[in-house]
């Protein structure tokens, strides 16, 4: 049976996220992510990204959060190096809050 | 305007309808429309070069949700990779714009399943509207890249692999000979 090694070594694993997330851009205020398996049972790693309220413009909105995603992607190489297929959510710090009261995992 | 151009405005309309608060109904209705917006893109793309409605109409029914997911990860993790690699500074803009759309109908489909049928999950206005700007920005990473071969591969991908037939360099351009496995092809 196939393990992923981010499942395995979850301690590198993990320590190699917070190593990608180091420095986080001046929007976001957090980054939490947990592993888990996707809608198609393939193992993953979801990022929850937690951004400032109204700090982006919606005109940047895309290439910030598509900038951001890509940068922990080609750092982590998640997939190549990990065997886990990463999963972005982004999040306003309001949007967060709702959330987090109605999803208790985001807790 | 096209079928997946009205798909991708009416994904908006329908999170417009409840800008202000989280309506879950809205939202998760949004989400799927603006997956199927790029769905049919793809497909209607694909079989553009077919004259006949009735075998297009055929061919459109071959591509199917598993396959495309399959072939759009597969394209992602190779264009990561190449990407990668690249030298600092380099840029290839054609492989960017082809990432985007691979990644993003991976990631639209994943929200799709989770709109229609995860419904412990609460999905924010905000977040959505994220979401519709990734495949508003799939549709014009698209029109950038369409003609390219790298993007018509990808479609060609998505087909199920039985029914493909990869051009053969090393062998004459005639009938393939009796008994040969790759002879059922098409049949």
């Amino acid at each position: 049976m196939y393990i992923a090694r981010a499942l395995s070594h979850q301690d590198e694993f993990f320590a190699a996220i917070d190593a990608a997330t180091n420095n986080l851009p001046p929007e976001v205020v957090d980054v939490r992510y947990a592993l888990g398996t996707d809608w198609n049972g393939e193992p993953a790693v979801f990022f929850k990204v937690i951004l400032k309220d109204d700090e982006i413009p919606r005109a940047d909105l895309l290439a910030v959060t598509w900038k951001f995603s890509r940068d922990i992607v080609q750092q982590l190489s998640p997939l190549e190096e990990w065997g886990v297929l990463p999963h972005f959510r982004f999040l306003t710090q309001t949007e967060y809050e709702r959330v987090k009261a109605v999803e208790p995992t985001w807790a | 305007m096209a079928y997946p151009d009205d798909l991708l405005a009416l994904a908006q309309e329908i999170l417009d309808l409840h800008a202000a608060e989280p309506h879950q109904p809205s939202l998760r209705r949004a989400l799927s429309t603006a997956y199927h917006a790029l769905f049919h893109l793809l497909i209607e793309d694909a079989v553009a070069g077919c004259q006949d409605p009735e075998l297009r109409a055929a061919l459109s029914r071959m591509f199917d949700h598993g396959r495309m997911l399959q072939a759009s990860r597969d394209q992602t993790r190779e264009l990561n990779g190449f990407l990668k690699r690249l030298k600092r500074g380099k840029e290839d803009t054609m492989k960017e714009h082809l990432l985007n759309v691979a990644a993003t109908f991976a990631e639209a489909q994943d929200n799709r399943n989770e709109a229609d049928y995860n419904l412990s999950r609460e999905w924010q206005p905000k977040e959505v509207s994220l979401l519709i700007l990734r495949v508003e920005g799939a549709f014009k990473s698209w029109s950038v890249v369409r003609s390219e071969k790298k993007a018509r591969d990808y479609l060609l991908s998505m087909l199920p692999a039985r029914k493909r037939k990869q051009p053969d360099r090393g062998r004459s351009s005639g009938p393939l000979p009796a008994g040969d496995p790759e002879s059922d092809v098409g049949r």
